[in-house]
């Protein structure tokens, strides 16, 4: 680990060595044991994380009086709750689909990109047994060349 | 019903219980708001979003399903909300620094500290939206980055970008203070 990869550490996951990826941490530790500038970044990045703390940090009980007027707002008559005739079955229920959106997005988008060029591709059709490549008139007919033995059915 | 833990409760909001709901609101209100008014900088949008979120609950508790705790899910509705709600007003600083009438009253290096608490607070109000989430989420709400991850419905490694890129714009921000 050299002293960007440990900055971007410090920034990632804060001045708080219990807070490091274990698989960093050794790194991170042999690096501050011998770098006195990687001790100085920690130092640095301990400062900047006590500022912002104690900038987030709001007088106590500042929230009670906003939280009393949203409670008091709920206390009124509730809407309908939102239910469905048609529930998940009940295998489904259990499965959090949240982490697969990635690999599910990107398996629609290879579906879709093979619809589109199916539909505006190359025209590349398959005839009898071989392909047909178009051609202008002017030029020989390859396919031709393709085409198997009349006789023995071997191809050239 | 104090007693019962987030997810008990919610199941019996699932089933239509108003009294359940009620002692879940109560319990994650305030804090909730805390969250919304440091994402949005704006107390009136804060307790618009916690309403709103806390009315999302209720409706959609029968669709609800136990996949990650209720904390995890409740945030990600606020978070979203606030990311999802245009700026009404510039970001204000927390009230942690007190009224601009109580500074004078207060002693030397008392000042300067509150002073230097809101310009943090203001550096921390101008970053972008998802990094201001994920600084607030894990230095406020002390969340890890894999749960700070989850209600911002991303990645551990997203969540560290967002932090890395966060931290970069308050160094620069805040050179002189420290």
């Amino acid at each position: 680990m050299n002293l960007d990869e440990f900055r971007a550490l410090l920034d990632a996951s804060g001045a708080e060595s219990s807070a490091w990826p274990h698989d960093a941490s050794g790194e991170a530790e042999r690096l501050l044991a011998a770098e006195p500038a990687a001790r100085a970044l920690l130092a640095e990045a301990r400062e900047v994380d006590a500022l912002i703390v104690r900038a987030l940090r709001g007088r106590p009980g500042a929230e009670d009086a906003a939280a009393s007027r949203v409670l008091a707002a709920l206390g009124r008559e509730l809407p309908r709750q939102r239910r469905f005739a048609l529930a998940w079955p009940a295998a489904l229920t259990g499965v959090d689909l949240a982490p697969s959106r990635p690999r599910l997005a990107a398996l629609a988008a290879v579906a879709a990109l093979g619809v589109l060029l199916g539909l505006f591709g190359p025209d590349i059709s398959a005839g009898d047994g071989g392909f047909v490549v178009a051609a202008a008139s002017s030029e020989p007919d390859l396919g031709a060349v393709f085409e198997p033995e009349p006789l023995t059915g071997v191809r050239p | 019903m104090d007693e019962a833990s987030d997810e008990d409760l919610m199941r019996r909001v699932a089933q239509g219980e108003e009294r359940a709901f009620r002692a879940l609101a109560r319990r994650h209100a305030a804090r909730a708001i805390g969250l919304a008014r440091r994402i949005t900088g704006n107390e009136a949008d804060a307790e618009e979003v916690v309403q709103e979120a806390l009315l999302r609950v209720w409706i959609n508790a029968p669709r609800w399903r136990p996949l990650a705790a209720f904390r995890t899910w409740f945030y990600r509705v606020v978070v979203n909300l606030c990311l999802g709600r245009r700026r009404r007003a510039p970001f204000l600083p927390l009230e942690a620094a007190g009224d601009p009438a109580d500074l004078a009253e207060l002693p030397g290096n008392r000042l300067e500290r509150t002073q230097a608490d809101r310009l943090v607070a203001a550096a921390i109000g101008e970053l972008p939206d998802r990094q201001r989430a994920a600084i607030v989420l894990t230095y406020h709400e002390g969340l890890s980055n894999a749960e700070a991850a989850a209600v911002l419905e991303t990645s551990v490694g997203g969540v560290e970008a967002l932090l890395v890129r966060a931290k970069r714009a308050l160094r620069e921000k805040l050179v002189g203070l420290r």
